[in-house]
């Protein structure tokens, strides 16, 4: 595995964690009505995921500026869904998460994603094996 | 002033020759980043040294581009070392580069208004 790949395995695993604890901790409180809690998660899921992308995303481009944020971004799609739909169809999720807002979700975020890929495939017209011209000899 | 602005012109123009140097390094034979730095500060007469990092840095993408290729081989008593070459790619690159952008300040009209 070259460090490229490494770098985005140790990313999904790291977000595989985050994922399925913002999981656990949402349903917790959700199914147990601790509502004055329940903004806590989504917080605290969202800058870990935040600095979770940036370290592994810096450490990535130090080693090669290559743009992966595609990828990653992908790769967060799928593993955000995986673990949440994984929640849903296991019967994991509280009743105050009914399938819809995942559905919902599901859909604007792949429209984000989409847009992401669409700015990804015209960046990539500037590139060689991934590296932007004005990186090659800079 | 002059001077503080040569200064400055030296800088900027140094960085711009790093790939220059470390393809010229290669040409000469493959090599360790140590023993590229020591080319380039030997052949540039000490007057331009680039750190380790930015020798990696650069290494790094051109291998990634296929201009470069390493073997590895046993160090003084140490850890592997990479021993970098240019690829044949590498190599018509720097061909190229040189005819077109080094040997140009070699013709007669500018070695002229250059001396005058």
């Amino acid at each position: 595995m070259n460090k490229q790949n490494q770098h985005l395995f140790s990313f999904i695993i790291s977000i595989t964690i985050w994922n399925v604890l913002f999981r656990l901790a949402l349903s917790y409180l959700l199914a147990n009505e601790i509502w004055y809690l329940v903004f806590v998660p989504p917080v605290i899921f969202f800058t870990v995921m935040f600095f979770t992308g940036r370290y592994f995303g810096l450490k990535q481009w130090q080693d090669l500026p290559t743009d992966v944020s595609f990828k990653y971004h992908l790769s967060n799609f799928c593993i955000f869904f995986i673990v949440s739909y994984g929640f849903y169809f296991t019967d994991l999720l509280s009743k105050y998460e009914p399938r819809v807002i995942l559905d919902y979700t599901l859909f604007f975020w792949g429209l984000g994603l989409l847009f992401h890929f669409i700015q990804y495939l015209k960046y990539r017209k500037k590139t060689i094996k991934g590296i932007h011209h004005n990186q090659i000899f800079d | 002033m002059v001077n503080e602005l040569l200064v400055i012109w030296e800088d900027t123009y140094k960085k711009g020759q790093l790939t220059f140097w470390l393809f010229l390094a290669l040409k000469h034979g493959e090599k360790y980043v140590e023993e590229i730095q020591n080319f380039i500060q030997e052949f540039s007469e000490k007057t331009i040294s680039y750190d380790e990092q930015s020798l990696y840095r650069s290494l790094r993408k051109f291998q990634h581009l296929e201009i470069v290729e390493f073997t590895l081989k046993p160090g003084n008593s140490g850890p592997e070392r990479k021993y970098y070459r240019l690829t044949t790619s590498g190599m018509d690159l720097f061909e190229k580069f040189i005819e077109r952008n080094i040997f140009l300040l070699n013709t007669p009209n500018i070695i002229k208004i250059l001396k005058s």
